[in-house]
């Protein structure tokens, strides 16, 4: 592999760079690492509905090119953002490219590649990269890569709760319900779960203290005001801001 | 009132590289290259000679799908000719296509041209019969339940008196000479003798019929696309139409060049020498000028994109657009030096992203003696990927893309010290 990296940018140009995109077809890459693929994805996904008003479908892990370009072609002349296809073989990026006429079309569409994909892409399918622009990378540590870390684990957190209400929603035992395995797993998300409970809590206060508490050994509740949600609730969220959390 | 974004987006929607074609030709920003352009040749060649073939080789980019849609709609404007344009990859995946397949897109494409109200029933029949080929289809037949399938195995075991008065036999001998040219697959034949029965009832409509045939240069597999020459375009030659093919670049080298000479006609599509030919520059800015207005694009950014586009024409178009979002992006109105700059840097580290030491080594070769040799299907790779280009002007030579002169200078002296 030789010395040179294609320059990264920061997360902020990355949202002025796709909202100079809009209105017009084109195709775009964005390189992030494989492990932030997805949500880095989910997040320029939403960024663009938010931008243009129109849905954009998400195209996640297809499993072939041919799939691949059957689910783009789906958004017609709305938006697209690709990722999940790390897996791809060079084969399968040589089918891409020989079926690449069928991506032109009046929307844009984004692939979220690892450098690694992205070099498969430039050797494998060259007439489909000629069609991209410059590729834009996207700093390592930078607010993106953290607000799509952040997006992950509001993803999980979600995923978790709507199980732990679905199996404790008739145990009338606290304790039987902070023992469930999925609120026990919330807990093990350590401080990536903090945001999503805060949020969770300022919007319907919920039994989130023992678990604020086994991730951050605090306890800003008053001692009369145990047991009661909301006053435990608006506590939490207090010293949420006080120790200068955002959510 | 404009806004600068909406000036900027209607900037970079006429510079999207991957926009269709057509579209440039229809809104009058398809430029004519200087001299005789492939297609003023082609589209002349087959008002001459309408069932002559023709096949146009180039690299990425270099617009070789606009050339033909260009001589198509030449073509179109004689009153006695039909001429398609078809790419071939919008209708069928390449990827699995194989004798046959071409002219089964023929027969499709003719038997859509085909009067409704044509009184030729073959023709009407030989359009339905590609349809099938096409689509596939299902069909229902009732069966005798007393007939036995290995009736004719009875012939070995009983008298022949009992079953036939007479019975023939059948010797064969080897032939000594062998034809030196292939014979048409089975299937093949089978699909030429419909499509020429289209291709009659067609001639009362049009007496002259040519197929431009879109995307084969995506092929990398050179004998796949040896075998679509040897047998649909034969095929299709012997039914009386006119074949423009866009083929791979990897034909025209070594083993593969045999594949050129199956056509009459063969069309190299190099880059433009924006170094060496002063026409060709000024073609390349003419490109530019129609899409870029002169107040955020000037004439020197003009003479820049094309000289670091190295005369490819996509490239150009592309480095125009990435340099029109830096120029938006820094809060400029117009494109400067120092956009160009940037755009031209990423392109070029796009270029060299993943080259390995080998690809390296040929490309500072190419650099500081513009030798290529291709020894390798690897160093052929890097034709067909652009990152090393072939000019035809005066003399055969070859360049780096020039994106990639900087970094290459920036590597030499980390090689030399490894």
């Amino acid at each position: 592999m030789n010395a040179f990296k294609i320059l990264p940018i920061s997360a902020g140009e990355l949202g002025r760079r796709i909202d100079a995109d809009l209105g017009r077809p084109s195709l775009r890459a964005a390189i992030v690492s494989a492990s932030l693929a997805g949500p880095v994805a989910a997040r320029i996904a939403a960024r663009l509905r938010k931008l243009s008003g129109r849905a954009v479908a998400h195209v996640e892990h297809p499993l072939e090119a041919a799939a691949l370009v059957r689910l783009v072609r789906r958004a017609g002349e709305g938006l697209a953002v690709v990722s999940g296809i790390d897996d791809f073989s060079e084969e399968e990026w040589q089918w891409l490219d020989l079926l690449r006429s069928h991506l032109a079309r009046g929307g844009s569409t984004w692939f979220v590649l690892s450098p690694r994909s992205f070099g498969l892409l430039e050797r494998n399918a060259p007439n489909l990269a000629s069609w991209m622009g410059n590729p834009l990378t996207l700093m390592e540590g930078e607010r993106l890569t953290r607000e799509a870390d952040e997006d992950a684990a509001q993803a999980e957190f979600d995923r978790l709760s709507h199980v732990w209400l679905d199996e404790t929603m008739f145990m009338s035992s606290l304790t039987r319900k902070v023992q469930n395995p999925a609120y026990q797993a919330i807990i093990t998300m350590g401080e990536r779960a903090i945001p999503p409970i805060l949020r969770d809590l300022e919007r319907e206060p919920k039994l989130w203290g023992p678990a604020l508490h086994a991730i951050t050994g605090a306890k800003p509740v008053q001692k009369g005001d145990e047991g009661k949600v909301r006053r435990v609730a608006a506590a939490w969220l207090r010293w949420a801001k006080a120790n200068g959390y955002e959510w | 009132m404009t806004t600068r974004l909406e000036t900027f987006r209607g900037y970079m929607a006429r510079l999207a590289p991957a926009a269709n074609p057509l579209d440039a030709v229809r809104e009058g920003l398809y430029v004519p290259r200087p001299g005789r352009s492939t297609a003023d040749v082609v589209s002349a060649r087959l008002e001459l000679a309408s069932t002559s073939s023709h096949l146009v080789v180039g690299g990425i980019g270099s617009g070789k799908t606009t050339q033909l849609l260009v001589a198509r709609d030449r073509l179109s404007k004689l009153s006695d000719t039909c001429a398609e344009y078809i790419d071939v990859s919008e209708i069928h995946d390449i990827s699995r296509i194989e004798p046959g397949a071409l002219l089964v897109i023929a027969g499709l494409m003719l038997g859509r041209l085909l009067d409704k109200s044509s009184e030729d029933e073959a023709a009407r029949n030989a359009g339905e019969q590609f349809r099938r080929w096409a689509h596939g289809h299902e069909e229902s037949y009732w069966v005798d339940d007393n007939f036995d399938e290995y009736d004719h195995y009875y012939d070995d075991l009983e008298p022949a008196s009992d079953r036939h008065s007479q019975r023939l036999v059948k010797t064969e001998e080897q032939a000594l000479l062998s034809s030196p040219r292939k014979s048409l697959d089975w299937t093949v034949e089978e699909k030429l003798s419909t499509l020429s029965l289209l291709c009659k009832g067609l001639r009362r409509q049009f007496p002259h019929i040519v197929l431009l045939l879109d995307s084969l240069d995506r092929l990398s597999d050179v004998s796949i696309f040896a075998k679509l020459v040897e047998q649909d375009v034969r095929a299709m030659r012997e039914a009386g139409i006119g074949v423009v093919l866009v083929g791979p670049l990897r034909s025209m080298f070594g083993a593969n060049r045999p594949i050129v000479d199956h056509f009459q006609h063969f069309y190299p599509q190099p880059a433009v020498d924006v170094q060496e030919d002063a026409a060709g520059r000024g073609f390349m800015v003419e490109v530019l000028r129609k899409r870029a207005p002169a107040e955020l694009l000037t004439e020197e950014a003009c003479v820049s994109l094309a000289a670091l586009s190295g005369g490819v024409l996509r490239d150009m178009i592309s480095l125009a657009r990435d340099a029109g979002e830096e120029a938006y992006m820094s809060g400029a109105d117009k494109v400067e030096p120092e956009h160009l700059a940037t755009a031209a840097d990423a392109f070029g580290r796009k270029l060299i992203f993943g080259l390995n030491p080998r690809e390296i080594e040929v490309l500072q070769r190419v650099r500081k003696m513009g030798t290529f040799v291709q020894t390798s299907d690897k160093d052929l790779a890097l034709l067909v990927t652009r990152r090393v280009l072939e000019y035809q002007t005066s003399a055969r030579r070859f360049a780096v893309h020039p994106t990639l002169v900087p970094l290459l200078e920036q590597m030499a002296p980390m090689e030399n010290e490894v």
